[in-house]
């Protein structure tokens, strides 16, 4: 699908800072028409041949510059739950880039270039959100030390306790990206994400942006929200573990989610 | 590069200030220095010799080096500067003069008698002025010894530390390049005597550029680590409510231990240092010496 404007027949795309459906051409705004089917082969408004990758579910005509979002990805099984929009335009993140990065000693020459940011491109990044519910239960020996001194003696009086702890954690909704070309390490230092400004899926926010189906199944990172929910982390650094993760169990809810990438500016840039 | 020499600007601003810095103390130094031009006075000096290498350890070549480099001094200081190097032994010589000596002052009462004799001092017979007296010849006690005679202004400039450090800085030298030593020697007075050395530490030559290699990689290794993203999310980011539900959280006395230890306290006091002293035997002469 692409959406045109009514007005000019120009490509209408999300515009961040209006919260809106915007031409750029006329300036017009919310004056979208969402004009149906679509080819993996080529582009619905200039019948140019298209390159992609394998799991491109929006991108540009590199002929027209019209953004094309295929319909096959985006419907039926591939259909995203939730859409976080962008909320910041180029402008502001190259600005952004600039504040960040001009003052990088060994950022590469050619890294703020008007060449590198011409190519910059927001890309929606697929997730998985679960839901995890998990039971800690802890048992352990503690100790409590104390020392005092009468005269010339010193004393050290240590009392034992046997320590218990029980507790349920719900973890709620922790992101893990559904993408394997982006780089787990960096998709983990976005977060957390700003889930207020999380919207029902509408393919009108992909217009003007590039996007990919999900590729990676979520499982295999489903824990990590819950790795540092050890027993440091729960002040019994003596205690004894013996709670897990029930990865299986019903309260697990896998959602499809896209998930703007913009709330840090290194994925910004087109893969 | 542009960015580079723009990352770096406070740096080169404060390296051109140093530099611009280094320049005008170098170059009022040595206007100063030509400046300096004290007038001989004493006529009663018996010689104009200052360089006697009775033990033969520097050439004719190095010996005329050091006179002109001594004639040079002596006009900017105001003082006689005089070596004497000796291959003999001085214990004999020394006890005639006074019995009691110690083996390591037997230099101390030649360089006295000498310059008292010769009349040394740039503006009278015993006025300003310093010798380094340098005995090759080993005493009975087996050792080399080195005395620096000072008077006038030189023994009022001259503290004990002072003398040290002078001939630390000869010592250094003295075994393996004895010109160098006595070079070392001559421009140590000069310096001395114009205040210069505000610090007798000595820098080796690699500590720059250790200190240089240490700051590059202090440097490095913080942009390096600014480069790394920061982890934005903690143990309980996704936790429901921020904080885990304890449904039994239970401390239970088991038992309890004491312990008890005698504290040792200290007694008596502490031993006196041991101490060091320099200078002459008395009379208008300072001066210090040193053995190796």
């Amino acid at each position: 699908m692409i959406f045109k404007c009514r007005n000019c027949g120009g490509n209408t795309v999300y515009s961040p800072e209006r919260g809106k459906m915007y031409c750029p051409h006329c300036e017009s705004v919310d004056s979208e028409e969402k004009i149906g089917g679509s080819s993996l082969v080529q582009c619905v408004n200039c019948g140019a041949p298209l390159q992609y990758r394998p799991h491109t579910s929006a991108c540009r005509c590199e002929h027209c510059g019209m953004y094309l979002i295929f319909d096959e990805r985006v419907e039926g099984v591939f259909e995203p739950k939730l859409i976080l929009p962008f909320y910041i335009g180029k402008e502001m993140a190259v600005a952004a880039m600039e504040r960040e990065f001009s003052r990088r000693l060994f950022a590469p020459a050619d890294f703020l270039s008007a060449k590198s940011l011409e190519k910059m491109e927001g890309i929606y990044v697929p997730f998985w959100l679960y839901d995890y519910g998990a039971d800690y239960d802890f048992a352990g020996e503690g100790t409590k030390i104390r020392t005092w001194r009468s005269g010339d003696t010193e004393y050290t009086e240590t009392s034992y306790f046997e320590v218990v702890r029980r507790m349920d954690v719900d973890f709620d909704r922790i992101p893990v990206d559904a993408s394997i070309a982006m780089d787990d390490g960096i998709m983990d230092l976005m977060e957390p994400y700003d889930y207020r400004a999380l919207a029902d899926f509408e393919p009108r926010y992909m217009s003007g942006f590039f996007s990919e189906v999900y590729n990676q199944e979520g499982r295999k990172g489903a824990g990590k929200g819950t790795a540092g929910f050890g027993g440091a982390d729960a002040g019994l650094s003596d205690g004894i573990c013996h709670g897990a993760p029930l990865p299986e169990k019903p309260e697990t809810d896998q959602r499809g989610l896209l998930l703007r990438a913009d709330a840090r500016l290194a994925v910004c840039l087109s893969l | 590069m542009r960015e580079y020499f723009r990352y770096f600007k406070w740096l080169y601003i404060v390296l051109a200030a140093a530099a611009l810095l280094t320049v005008g103390l170098h170059t009022g130094h040595g206007a100063l220095a030509k400046a300096m031009d004290y007038q001989r006075t004493n006529t009663q000096c018996v010689t104009d010799e200052r360089v006697f290498d009775k033990a033969d350890v520097l050439t004719d070549k190095e010996e005329e080096k050091l006179r002109r480099l001594i004639a040079k001094r002596e006009k900017q200081t105001g003082c006689d500067i005089v070596l004497v190097t000796l291959n003999e032994p001085l214990a004999e010589y020394a006890r005639e003069i006074e019995p009691g000596v110690i083996s390591e002052e037997y230099v101390r009462v030649y360089a006295e008698q000498r310059w008292e004799n010769d009349g040394f001092g740039y503006d009278r017979p015993d006025g300003d002025g310093v010798m380094l007296v340098d005995n090759w010849s080993r005493e009975d006690d087996g050792m080399i010894h080195t005395w620096l005679c000072t008077t006038g202004r030189a023994r009022d400039t001259y503290y004990v530390e002072d003398i040290d450090h002078l001939l630390e800085n000869v010592y250094r030298y003295v075994e393996k390049d004895p010109y160098r030593a006595y070079k070392t020697y001559v421009n140590n007075f000069y310096h001395d005597m114009m205040g210069w050395n505000v610090s007798h530490m000595s820098v080796p030559g690699f500590v720059p550029w250790i200190i240089g290699i240490i700051a590059a990689v202090i440097f490095a290794a913080c942009n390096w680590r600014s480069k790394e993203g920061k982890t934005t999310t903690t143990a309980t980011t996704y936790v429901a409510g921020r904080e885990p539900v304890f449904r039994v959280a239970q401390d239970r006395f088991l038992r309890k231990t004491v312990i008890q230890r005698k504290i040792q306290t200290s007694s008596g006091g502490h031993g006196g240092g041991g101490g060091r002293s320099h200078g002459g035997g008395g009379g208008h002469h300072g001066g210090g010496g040193r053995s190796r």
